[in-house]
C-alpha cells in the first residue's frame, strides 16, 4: 500500500514513514577496511552492505537508502569503478535486502563535493550532468525513488531536481543540511528552500545531518510553516564532536525527541550520522501507534533568492532600473558587456529599499539569452533580493529560470492564447510566479471590465497549468494621463476588481502615468498612492526616488499596515536636513580628488562645467590630480585605501561629465580607449585586478573586465571582438602563472596587442620571460603603462 | 554572531593594506575600525583538526590509514623529529566573501579594507585553533612545529585534495576545493602541525620555506607577511 503510494508520488501525510539510519557509522563498526570511496564496498563486500540494509529493515524501516551517496563522477575520478557500476551495485544490494518485503529502495545522492558558481567554479550545467549520470544509473538499476541529501547549496539542489525530473520518473525527496542558526553553509534559509523546492514540484522536503533531533526541531517547525509537502527529518545521534567523530545521545533519548516532530505533522523520519538500527527500532517502538497531527498551512505569495524571502502580504517595491529602455548609459553598458555597471545599479536600488529587482536586458544589438543568464548569475552573486525576469522571449525566460537560485517572478505573459500556452508551462515547471498583462491580440482594452476579463482568462489558464493562485500577479497597465486621461481611472478600477474578485496579486509600472506632463513626480506619487488604495501590491518604480518610497511608507501608516507606525517612526524620525556640505567654492575638484571626497568632487565638477569644457576638466584637473595621488602612493605618503578613495572621487567627477555629455547628445568620445583585464584561468584571486580596474576607469579608459578564472579562449575572442589594443592579466599563484603564460601565447598567435601583467608572485624578469610586454607592480604602474600604450 | 574571533589586530590589517607609517586621516581610521567590526560580524569561522601518525617512506611522509602522502624535502625536514602530527582545516565561511564582492562594487575602499581584515582574521583563527592543539600537546609534553601549508616550499598544492577528503571538510565546515586546487571559501587554511618530543627545527622562520623569499616586498623592508 505505502509502496504503491510512494511509487505513484502520492506521499501520505497521515501516517508515519520510517527511513533508515546511518550507513557510514555501520560500515565503520563492521570492521571492514573502508577506502577512499565507501561505495566500492558495494562490489567488494556486497554481503556486508546487504546485511546492514537487512538490519534496518528488521528494525522497521519503510524506505532504505542505497549506499550510493558519493558515487559521483568527481569523487570517483581516481577510482577503478565507474559511476554506473557502483550505483548499480548499490541499488542491487538494497533491492536484494528488500526482497519479499514492502520496503522501498531509495537512490541516495549527496553533494558533489565542489561548490557551484559563484562560490566556487563548478558550472550549473556540469553539476546537472553529474547528477544526471547518477540518476540514470539508479533508475536503470530499479531504485523506487531518489533522495538528494546533505546538500547545502540550493542551486546545487535545483540542478539535482531538474536532472531527476528530466531523466527519470522517480519520486523525489530532498533534504538539506542546516546549521543551528537555520542557515546552510552557503547561507540558504529554510523558507527559501521550502518555497523553491515546493515550486519545483518535488515530492517531500526536509532536513538531515549536522545536528541532533533537539537542535533540528525548531528548524523543522519553521519549515512546516512554508510548505504543504510532507517533511522528512533525519537527524544525527546528537551533536557531533568535529574532532573526535563521536555523537552524544542514546537511541532512547533520540526516539523521545523524534516523537515531538509528530505533534506538528512531520511524518517521514529516520536517522543520520551516528544512528544505528537500534535507533530506528527505538523510534518505531516509541511512535508506532501514533499519528502525525494534521497540518494546516495558509497559502502565501512568496518570492525568494536562496538567502532572502519576500512575502507579498503588503506593498513591496520592484526596482525598475535594470532596463535599457530610454537609458543611454545602460544600453552602452550592455553592448560593452559592462556587468559591473549593472551590478552597481542593482546595489543602489537595494540600498534605496527595493524588495524585488526587475531585470530586463533586451536590446537588438546583443544576444538577450546569454546576457540574461550572465546578468542573473552575477546579480545573484552580490544581491539577495529576489529577481523579476523581464522578457517576452520564452527561450530567454526558460534559460533564466533554469539557473536562477530561488523562486523568481516572470514578467510577463498577456491574454494572447499563444503566449499563455508557451510561457505558462515553463513558469510551472520551474516553480516561478508570473505577471499577466491585461492586454491581448486586440491591444489594451479601455474599460476596467474588459481588462478584468483578460485578467480572469490569464488567471484561469495559469490555474489550469497548476500554477497556484498566490503565484499569479496581474498588471492592469498604466496608461499615460496626458494622452488617455479618462482611462487612468479604469486602470485603478481594474486593479480593485482583479484584487477582490480574482484573489490574485497586482503589479503596476507607475511612472508611465506622468509622461508628457510637467512636475512628473507629483503625478507619479499621487497615482502611486491611489493605486495602493485600490489594492496595488507591487509598484514597479525607481526606488532611488525617495519621494516615491516615502509615499509607500506613509500609505502603510494610513492603511494600518505599519502597526503603531513603528517602521515609519524609525525611518522618518531620523530625517534631518541634508548634512551641510562644504560650499563647493570652498573645495576645489583637485582637493576633493586628492582627499577622496566623493560628494565634493561631484559638486566641484558641476560647478566647473559651467565654465570649462568637459575634456578640459578631464585633462587639466582630474588626470593631474590623480597623477599626484599616484605619485604620493608610490612614495608611501598615502596607502591603498586612499588611492582607491581618490579614484572613486574622480569617478564621481567623470560620471557627472558623462551624464552631461549624454544629455547633450554629444558625440564627444571621452574614452581614452579600451583595455581588457582578466584574472587568468585557474585563479580566483581578483582583488588586485579589481583595484587596477577602479583606477584605470578613473583615468578615462573603457575597461572591459572579463572577471576571474577566465578561459584562455575568452581572453582571445574578447580582445578580437572589441578590437582592444591593451590587455592586462593578473595571477596570484605560482600554479596559475602557467596559465598566464599560455594566455599570452594564445594572444600572440591570434591578435596584435600589448600585454601587461601583474600579481604577487611575478617579477619584472619573470614577466618578460613568459612573454609579456610590461610588468606592473601595482595599479599606479598599470596606469603608466596604459598612458604609454594608449595615450 | 560568532564568538571565536572578537578582535582583529589593526596593525596587521594596515600591514596587508601596504601602510608604511604615513598619517592616516581620521575618517579613514574610523572606516578601518568599522570594517574590522563588520568583519567580526560577518565571518562564520569554523575549524577542525585531527591527529595522525606520520610514517616516513621513500616517496614522502604518509599519514597512517589515509591516502595522504606529504612529498618534498621541505616537509620532510619540517617533520623530521615528529612521529605524529595534526591536520588543521579552517575557514571564515562564504558570507565575508560575498560582502567583499559587494563592497568592491559599491564602496571599493571598504572592499580592500575588508579583504585585509579577513586575511588578518583567518590568521587569528589559525592561531586560535593552534592554541587548542598546543594545549593537548602540552599535556603529553610534546612540542608543536609551526603550521606548514600545502604550497609552502616544495609541498605541492595537489595534496589538498586528499586532505579535504580525509577531513570531510565539505560536510563539516563547508570547505572545499575548486578545480585548480584552491580552497573555497578563499579565506581558509589547511595546514599540518608536527608533534615532537625533541627540540624542533632550527629554522623557525616561515620565510625559510617561502618560494617568494627573494623578491618579497615585506622582506625588502625587513618585515614579514
Amino acid at each position: 500500500m505505502l509502496k504503491q503510494q510512494i511509487q505513484q508520488k502520492q506521499i501520505p501525510l497521515d501516517r508515519i514513514i520510517f527511513l533508515d539510519g546511518a550507513m557510514g557509522t555501520m560500515l565503520q563498526s563492521s570492521g571492514i577496511p573502508i577506502g577512499k570511496v565507501p561505495e566500492v564496498l558495494n562490489i567488494t563486500h556486497p554481503e556486508t552492505i546487504i546485511e546492514i540494509h537487512r538490519q534496518y529493515i528488521a528494525a522497521g524501516s519503510d524506505i532504505i537508502y542505497a549506499n550510493t551517496f558519493s558515487a559521483n563522477r568527481y569523487k570517483l575520478s581516481q577510482c577503478a569503478y565507474s559511476v554506473q557500476e557502483l550505483i548499480s551495485a548499490g541499488v542491487r544490494n538494497a533491492k536484494i535486502a528488500c526482497q519479499n518485503t514492502e520496503v522501498l529502495t531509495a537512490l541516495s545522492i549527496g553533494p558533489i563535493g565542489k561548490m557551484l558558481e559563484p562560490n566556487g567554479n563548478l558550472k550549473f550545467e556540469e553539476a546537472y550532468d553529474i547528477f544526471r549520470e547518477m540518476i540514470v544509473a539508479g533508475a536503470e538499476a530499479g531504485a523506487d525513488l531518489v533522495v538528494f541529501e546533505t546538500i547545502t547549496d540550493l542551486l546545487e539542489m535545483k540542478a539535482a531536481v531538474l536532472a531527476a525530473k528530466e531523466n527519470s520518473n522517480l519520486p523525489i525527496f530532498c533534504t538539506m543540511t542546516f546549521e543551528q542558526n537555520g542557515r546552510t553553509f552557503t547561507g540558504v534559509t529554510i523558507p527559501a528552500v521550502a518555497a523553491t523546492l515546493t515550486g519545483l514540484g518535488v515530492d517531500a522536503i526536509g532536513i538531515n545531518c549536522s545536528l541532533g533531533p533537539a537542535e533540528i526541531l525548531p528548524l523543522a517547525k519553521e519549515m512546516a510553516q512554508w510548505t504543504p509537502l510532507p517533511i522528512i527529518i533525519k537527524a544525527n545521534a546528537g551533536l557531533p564532536n568535529l574532532n573526535s567523530n563521536t555523537y552524544d545521545i542514546s537511541a532512547e533519548s533520540f526516539s523521545k525527541t523524534m516523537q515531538k516532530y509528530l505533534e506538528f505533522g512531520i511524518n517521514i523520519i529516520g536517522g543520520c550520522c551516528g544512528t544505528t538500527p537500534e535507533y530506528i527500532r527505538a523510534i518505531r517502538q516509541t511512535v508506532d501507534n501514533m499519528l502525525p497531527t494534521p497540518r494546516t498551512i495558509s497559502p502565501k505569495s512568496v518570492l525568494c533568492s536562496a538567502n532572502q524571502v519576500v512575502v507579498v502580504d503588503d506593498v513591496k517595491i520592484v526596482g525598475e532600473r535594470i532596463n535599457p529602455t530610454g537609458k543611454k548609459l545602460f544600453k552602452q553598458a550592455l553592448i560593452n558587456h559592462n556587468i559591473g555597471y549593472i551590478l552597481s545599479q542593482a546595489l543602489e536600488q537595494v540600498n534605496a529599499g527595493a524588495d524585488i529587482l526587475d531585470v530586463n536586458v533586451g536590446l537588438p544589438e546583443i544576444d538577450e539569452q546569454s546576457m540574461m543568464v550572465d546578468v542573473i548569475k552575477q546579480l545573484q552573486s552580490v544581491v539577495d533580493t529576489p529577481l523579476q525576469i523581464d522578457s517576452s522571449n520564452p527561450n530567454v525566460i526558460e534559460k533564466a529560470l533554469r539557473i536562477y537560485n530561488g523562486k523568481p517572478i516572470v514578467n510577463s505573459v498577456n491574454g494572447e492564447a499563444q503566449v499563455l500556452q508557451t510561457i505558462l508551462p515553463i513558469v510551472k515547471k520551474y516553480g516561478a510566479a508570473v505577471v499577466g498583462l491585461t492586454m491581448d491580440e486586440t491591444g489594451i482594452p479601455n474599460s476596467a471590465q474588459d481588462r478584468f476579463e483578460i485578467a480572469q482568462r490569464i488567471t484561469n489558464q495559469a490555474l489550469s497549468y497548476g500554477i497556484a493562485r498566490e503565484d499569479i500577479y496581474i498588471d492592469c497597465l498604466t496608461l499615460t494621463a496626458s494622452v488617455q486621461q479618462k482611462e487612468v481611472i479604469e486602470t485603478l478600477k481594474a486593479v480593485e476588481m482583479v484584487k477582490q474578485q480574482l484573489g490574485v496579486k497586482t503589479v503596476l509600472g507607475v511612472s508611465n502615468i506622468s509622461f508628457g506632463l510637467p512636475n512628473r513626480e507629483l503625478i507619479n506619487i499621487s497615482f502611486l498612492t491611489l493605486a495602493m488604495a485600490h489594492g496595488l501590491d507591487l509598484p514597479i518604480i525607481n526606488p532611488n526616488n525617495a519621494a516615491m518610497v516615502n509615499a509607500i511608507d506613509a500609505f502603510r501608516v494610513l492603511y494600518h499596515r505599519d502597526i503603531g507606525s513603528v517602521q515609519y517612526i524609525a525611518k522618518h524620525n531620523q530625517t534631518t536636513a541634508p548634512k551641510p556640505m562644504l560650499q563647493s567654492s570652498d573645495i576645489s575638484l583637485e582637493y576633493a580628488v586628492r582627499n577622496g571626497l566623493k560628494d565634493n568632487a561631484h559638486q566641484a565638477t558641476v560647478q566647473l562645467l559651467e565654465t570649462m569644457q568637459p575634456i578640459e576638466i578631464i585633462n587639466t584637473v582630474l588626470i593631474p590630480a590623480l597623477d599626484k595621488v599616484g605619485a604620493d602612493f608610490e612614495k608611501g605618503i598615502i596607502f591603498l585605501p586612499q588611492l582607491i578613495q581618490a579614484a572613486t572621487a574622480a569617478q564621481a567627477g567623470f560620471d557627472e561629465i558623462k551624464r552631461r555629455l549624454t544629455a547633450q547628445k554629444s558625440d564627444t568620445n571621452l574614452s581614452k580607449g579600451n583595455i581588457i583585464i582578466a584574472t587568468v584561468k585557474g585563479d580566483v584571486h581578483d582583488i588586485g585586478k579589481n583595484i587596477v580596474k577602479v583606477i584605470l576607469e578613473n583615468y578615462g579608459y573603457n575597461v572591459i573586465d572579463l572577471g576571474k578564472d577566465v578561459p584562455i579562449e575568452t581572453v582571445v575572442s574578447e580582445t578580437i571582438r572589441t578590437g582592444t589594443k591593451l590587455v592586462g592579466l593578473s595571477a596570484l599563484m605560482t600554479t596559475t602563472v602557467v596559465n598566464m603564460e599560455k594566455t599570452i601565447h594564445a594572444l600572440r598567435q591570434a591578435v596584435d596587442c600589448t600585454i601587461w601583467v601583474g600579481g604577487a608572485v611575478l617579477t619584472e624578469d619573470y614577466a618578460m620571460k613568459i612573454g609579456a610586454d610590461y610588468y606592473a607592480k601595482d595599479a599606479k604602474q598599470s596606469v603608466d603603462i596604459a598612458k604609454k600604450v594608449l595615450g | 554572531m560568532q564568538q571565536l574571533i572578537t578582535h582583529i589586530d589593526k596593525s596587521e590589517v594596515l600591514r596587508y593594506l601596504g601602510h608604511q607609517g604615513s598619517d592616516i586621516p581620521l575618517a579613514l581610521d574610523q572606516l578601518i575600525d568599522q570594517c574590522i567590526e563588520l568583519t567580526i560580524q560577518t565571518i562564520t569561522p569554523k575549524f577542525l583538526y585531527q591527529r595522525f601518525s606520520l610514517v616516513p617512506q621513500a616517496d614522502g611522509i604518509h599519514l597512517e590509514q589515509t591516502p595522504i602522502v606529504l612529498t618534498g624535502n621541505d616537509i620532510r625536514e619540517h617533520l623530521a623529529n615528529c612521529q605524529q602530527g595534526y591536520l588543521l582545516c579552517l575557514t571564515l565561511g562564504l558570507s565575508i566573501e560575498k560582502m567583499i564582492r559587494v563592497k568592491m562594487i559599491s564602496n571599493p575602499d571598504q572592499g580592500v579594507i575588508l579583504d585585509s581584515c579577513a586575511s588578518t582574521a583567518v590568521e587569528h583563527l589559525a592561531d586560535y585553533a593552534e592554541k587548542e592543539i598546543a594545549a593537548i600537546a602540552a599535556k603529553e609534553q610534546l612540542n608543536l612545529t609551526w603550521r606548514f601549508s600545502p604550497g609552502y616550499g616544495d609541498l605541492p598544492l595537489s595534496v589538498q585534495k586528499n586532505i579535504i577528503s580525509v577531513m570531510n571538510t565539505y560536510q563539516k565546515i563547508g570547505l572545499t576545493l575548486n578545480d585548480n586546487l584552491l580552497l573555497t571559501p578563499n579565506k581558509s587554511v589547511t595546514a599540518i602541525i608536527g608533534l615532537s618530543n625533541t627540540k624542533l627545527d632550527k629554522r623557525t622562520n616561515k620565510c625559510d620555506f617561502c618560494n617568494n623569499q627573494n623578491h618579497c616586498a615585506f622582506r625588502k623592508k625587513g618585515k614579514q607577511c
